[in-house]
C-alpha cells in the first residue's frame, strides 16, 4: 500500500528531475491507472512507477537511478 | 555505488564550485596585487637593465603605467571570461528556451549559483519536453534576441568596479603621501586604510549590483521549476540578469499554459 507521504516522495523526486510538470504527470498516472494511492500495492506498484517514470524522464540511463531512488524512498519495495 | 552516494557526490561537487562573491575577490586580488607589483618590477628592471639617465622619470611613468594597462587589460579580459560568460550564455539558452527551442545546451562550468540556475532550467526543459509529448511541438517563434531591459550588464559593472579602483588607489596613495611627508609610516598606514575602505565600497557595489540580484534569480528559479509560482511578479533587475529573470518567467508561463491545458483536455 502506497501512503500519501510516499505519493509526497515520489512528487518531490519527480519534481526534483522533471520539473512543475511532474506532479501533473503523477496525477495524470493514478487517474490512467484508476486506483488511489492506497490501492496501489505489489505488481501496481511497480506499473505506476514506471509509467510516472516513462512519461516525465525521457533518459533511459536516468530512469534506472531515479527508480532505485523512488523505491528506496518507499521503503526499499522488493521489486 | 548506491543513489545515496551518487546524490553526495553530485552535492560535493557543488558545494567545490566557487561562488560568484569569492570569484570576484580573487578576481580584485589579483589586481590589486598587480597594480602595487607592477610598478615596482618596471622600475626594478629599469634600473637594472637601462642605462642611468636614458629615461626621464616622466617616461618611466608613462612605461609604468602602459606595462600596467596591458597587464590589467589581460587580468580583466580572464577575469570578465571566467565571471560573466557563463551568465551570458545561461542568458542564451532561456532566451531560446522561451522561445520554444529545447535543443539548448545547458551545461556551464560556472560557480555555485549560476549551477543551481543551470539546474533549474534544465527542470523546465524536461517539463516543457513533457508538455510537448502529450501536446505535440509548438512552432518554435523565430529566435530573435531581445532588447536588453535597461541597466548596464555583468561585464560593464565588474568593469566599472575595476576602473573605479584603479583610478582611486593611486589616487588616495599619492594623497597619504602628500598629506604625511613627515611620516612614511603614517603615510602607508593610512594608504592601507583607505585602500580597505574603498575596496569595500567596490565590494559592497558589486554585492548589490551582482550576487545580491543573481543570488535572488536562483532562489526565484529553483522555486518555480518545483512549481511553487509565488515569486512570480513583475520582473525586478535590469541588464544580463534582468534578461535571466525575464525569460525565466517566460519559460515558467509556456509549462503553466500546457498544464491548464492539459488539465482541460484531462
Amino acid at each position: 500500500m502506497v501512503s500519501q507521504s510516499d505519493i509526497q516522495k515520489l512528487e518531490n523526486i519527480i519534481v526534483e528531475n522533471a520539473g512543475p510538470m511532474g506532479k501533473f504527470i503523477i496525477k495524470k498516472s493514478m487517474s490512467d491507472i484508476g486506483v488511489e494511492p492506497e490501492q496501489i500495492t505489489g505488481a501496481t506498484q511497480v506499473k505506476f512507477i514506471d509509467m510516472v517514470l516513462e512519461r516525465a524522464i525521457f533518459d533511459e540511463n536516468k530512469r534506472v537511478t531515479i527508480r532505485r531512488e523512488i523505491l528506496s524512498a518507499w521503503g526499499g519495495a522488493n521489486v | 555505488m548506491d543513489v545515496q552516494d551518487e546524490v553526495e557526490k553530485i552535492q560535493d561537487e557543488v558545494e567545490k564550485k566557487m561562488t560568484i562573491e569569492t570569484k570576484l575577490i580573487a578576481g580584485f586580488l589579483a589586481v590589486y596585487i598587480a597594480s602595487a607589483a607592477v610598478p615596482g618590477i618596471v622600475t626594478y628592471l629599469i634600473d637594472r637593465y637601462v642605462q642611468d639617465g636614458l629615461f626621464s622619470d616622466a617616461m618611466i611613468g608613462l612605461i609604468t603605467f602602459c606595462v600596467l594597462l596591458i597587464v590589467i587589460s589581460i587580468l580583466a579580459h580572464y577575469l570578465m571570461k571566467w565571471i560573466t560568460k557563463p551568465v551570458r550564455k545561461l542568458c542564451l539558452a532561456a532566451e531560446k528556451m522561451a522561445a520554444g527551442d529545447l535543443d539548448v545546451d545547458l551545461e556551464v562550468e560556472a560557480s555555485a549559483e549560476l549551477l543551481s540556475i543551470s539546474e533549474s532550467l534544465s527542470r523546465m526543459k524536461a517539463s516543457l519536453k513533457i508538455a510537448h509529448d502529450w501536446l505535440g511541438s509548438p512552432e518554435k517563434d523565430k529566435y530573435q534576441e531581445k532588447e536588453e531591459i535597461g541597466g548596464i550588464g555583468i561585464n560593464e559593472k565588474v568593469m566599472i568596479g575595476m576602473v573605479m579602483f584603479l583610478i582611486f588607489n593611486p589616487l588616495v596613495t599619492a594623497l597619504s603621501h602628500t598629506l604625511f611627508q613627515d611620516s612614511a609610516l603614517l603615510s602607508s598606514l593610512i594608504s592601507i586604510i583607505f585602500s580597505i575602505i574603498l575596496l569595500s565600497l567596490i565590494a559592497n557595489y558589486l554585492y548589490q549590483q551582482i550576487i545580491k540580484p543573481l543570488g535572488y534569480v536562483a532562489t526565484m528559479a529553483e522555486k518555480v521549476s518545483k512549481g511553487d509560482y509565488s515569486d512570480t511578479n513583475e520582473t525586478i533587475h535590469v541588464g544580463d540578469i534582468g534578461r535571466l529573470e525575464r525569460d525565466f518567467k517566460l519559460i515558467s508561463e509556456r509549462v503553466q499554459r500546457a498544464m491548464k491545458e492539459l488539465d482541460m483536455d484531462g
